[in-house]
């Protein structure tokens, strides 16, 4: 429970000012282009399919790879330059079960929760972006934007975020739990963990849309 | 303690929004994909299927109706799409509706487009196959258009050809674009085919006239055109004409023969048409008999005063005489 509540409501905040600002911005950067070819009535259905296809799902997970997963890794790793770790298993504690089990757990669970509210910060986001230079009835937006979304979108991305969650956990506690040399082993483990954690998340994100397309659903 | 519960009930509560949100979404794309509304299934059968997927909209009059449940290769030739309708627009929908390929948009996906056929039919059943009208196939029409370039490209080679030869030849063409001569008989060509139309104006005004006339007059022709009587009568004549020309064929057919048997034959009219002695027997016995009844003449008139039959011929005057004025008394 704790380690939910550190890693979804504490990452809200940032997750959802990152989701508005790219909703924005997608949508502004987009627009010209897309009025040059006389498409700019596919503004929502684009940006709710780019949203939550990729967009959300990834910047999610990027944020957390470096929020969270840093932060689990200095935990781990402080607590194991400072023999916290060997103490639980010499009292017969299981370190791995309270430590490393339930910081997995939280990030694969809180992970997809927060991609959820990402892709709705997001779409207000594009709205009001949509908004700005032209206006753009609510009712239209929410019509097109899930007039554009099938399950095929929404399936695929919300099975990725959990294994981008579980990645998350699983780097940041492996690199913290075997992280040595003081605490500037701590700080390397961090850097490591963040930076194994984005590219895992990547590859994790070009595998899962390979598999989508192969299965025919793009 | 308290900020454990405070903790949890956060967390709590942001998990619920979360998974409410997320419902949210799943319930209006799915709404979106008809999932939560009742349908029913028609079938459209198209030679060309491009671009059409299943989930693509199907329009009604360009209304959204339903979408597009499958879409299925049956043969080499067909493409079977099995559009999902929702059941409250069922009664809009007649067998006679006609399913087409259209795009949403200039850029957009493509749609299947339901319009309303040509009569008046029974509401759409289940399962039922409605008639399709094949899209255009850009391949195709760009083949087309590539024959066309073609033959422009051809024809716009002749025209020059043709009309670099009308300026460097003196042929016709080039006289009557510059020979001022050519030009005025040719004005004057003109101003006489005018007149002459004029005059074929008057010629057929004055023939309307006369038609008008015959038309609504009392002349023969009117008549003849307009009295059914008449027409029975003369068609009775012709009938009897024909029937006399017919005798008359006959008749001048048996006296053909009768000329022929009596050119050739031996009987008394070939003898005397041809015997020239008979001829002169019968002239001869014409004249005797001329001279016997001048002398039968004298005869009776001496018969006349010769006193034994005197009174005979007395008899007969009176008697004729008597006969005489009982004519004129009964006039």
């Amino acid at each position: 429970m704790n380690q939910c509540y550190e890693i979804g409501i504490k990452s809200f905040v940032l997750v959802g000012i990152t989701a508005f600002i790219l909703g924005l911005v997608l949508v502004m950067q987009s627009r010209p282009t897309m009025m040059e070819f006389g498409a700019g009535s596919f503004l929502p259905a684009m940006s709710s399919i780019s949203i939550v296809r990729e967009i959300g799902p990834l910047v999610t997970a990027l944020i957390c790879a470096g929020k969270i997963g840093s932060g689990i890794s200095a935990e781990l790793g402080s607590m194991k330059v400072t023999e916290q770790i060997d103490a639980m298993e010499v009292s017969g504690t299981n370190p791995f079960k309270y430590l490393v089990a339930t910081r997995i757990i939280a990030t694969t669970l809180m992970i997809p929760i927060l991609t959820v509210y990402a892709d709705f910060i997001s779409l207000i986001g594009a709205f009001t972006g949509s908004n700005i230079k032209d206006d753009v009835n609510l009712h239209f937006y929410v019509n097109r934007v899930f007039e554009a979304l099938h399950f095929t979108d929404i399936g695929p991305s919300f099975t990725k975020t959990f294994f981008f969650g579980f990645t998350i956990g699983l780097v940041g506690c492996t690199k913290g739990y075997n992280s040595k040399k003081g605490t500037e082993g701590v700080g390397k483990a961090a850097n490591i963990s963040v930076v194994v954690a984005m590219v895992g998340v990547i590859i994790i994100d070009m595998v899962v849309t390979q598999i989508t397309s192969m299965l025919g659903y793009l | 303690m308290d900020k454990v519960i405070r903790k949890n009930i956060l967390l709590g509560f942001f998990v619920f929004i979360g998974l409410i949100l997320f419902i949210v979404g799943i319930f209006l794309v799915g709404a979106k994909s008809e999932m939560f509304k009742k349908t029913f299934t028609i079938t459209a059968k198209f030679s060309n299927a491009t671009g059409l997927k299943a989930g693509s909209n199907v329009r009604y009059n360009g209304v959204k109706v339903g979408i597009v449940k499958s879409v299925t290769l049956i043969n080499d030739t067909l493409v079977q799409v099995d559009l999902q309708i929702e059941e409250v627009k069922r009664g809009f929908i007649h067998n006679t509706a006609v399913a087409s390929i259209a795009s949403d948009g200039l850029m957009g996906d493509k749609i299947v487009n339901i319009s309303p056929g040509k009569s008046e039919g029974e509401v759409v059943k289940n399962n039922e196959i409605v008639q399709v009208q094949n899209p255009l196939i850009i391949d195709q029409v760009m083949l087309t258009l590539s024959k066309s370039n073609e033959n422009i490209k051809v024809i716009t080679e002749n025209l020059k050809a043709l009309t670099s030869d009308i300026v460097s030849n003196n042929g016709t063409v080039q006289s009557l674009y510059k020979d001022t001569l050519m030009a005025m008989n040719l004005k004057k060509s003109f101003s006489n085919l005018d007149a002459i139309t004029g005059k074929v104006l008057v010629v057929s005004n004055t023939l309307q006239q006369v038609t008008a006339q015959i038309q609504h007059g009392n002349g023969l022709l009117s008549e003849v055109i307009n009295d059914t009587g008449l027409a029975n009568n003369l068609a009775y004549t012709m009938d009897k004409l024909k029937e006399t020309s017919d005798e008359l064929i006959k008749v001048s057919g048996n006296l053909n023969k009768t000329v022929q048997s009596a050119n050739t034959g031996k009987g008394a009219l070939n003898m005397l048409l041809s015997d020239t002695t008979l001829s002169s027997n019968v002239q001869q016995s014409i004249i005797n008999i001329k001279k016997a009844s001048v002398g039968l003449n004298e005869n009776m008139e001496a018969l006349k005063h010769n006193f034994l039959t005197r009174g005979y011929f007395r008899k007969q005057e009176k008697k004729l005489k008597k006969e005489l004025k009982k004519e004129q008394a009964g006039k």
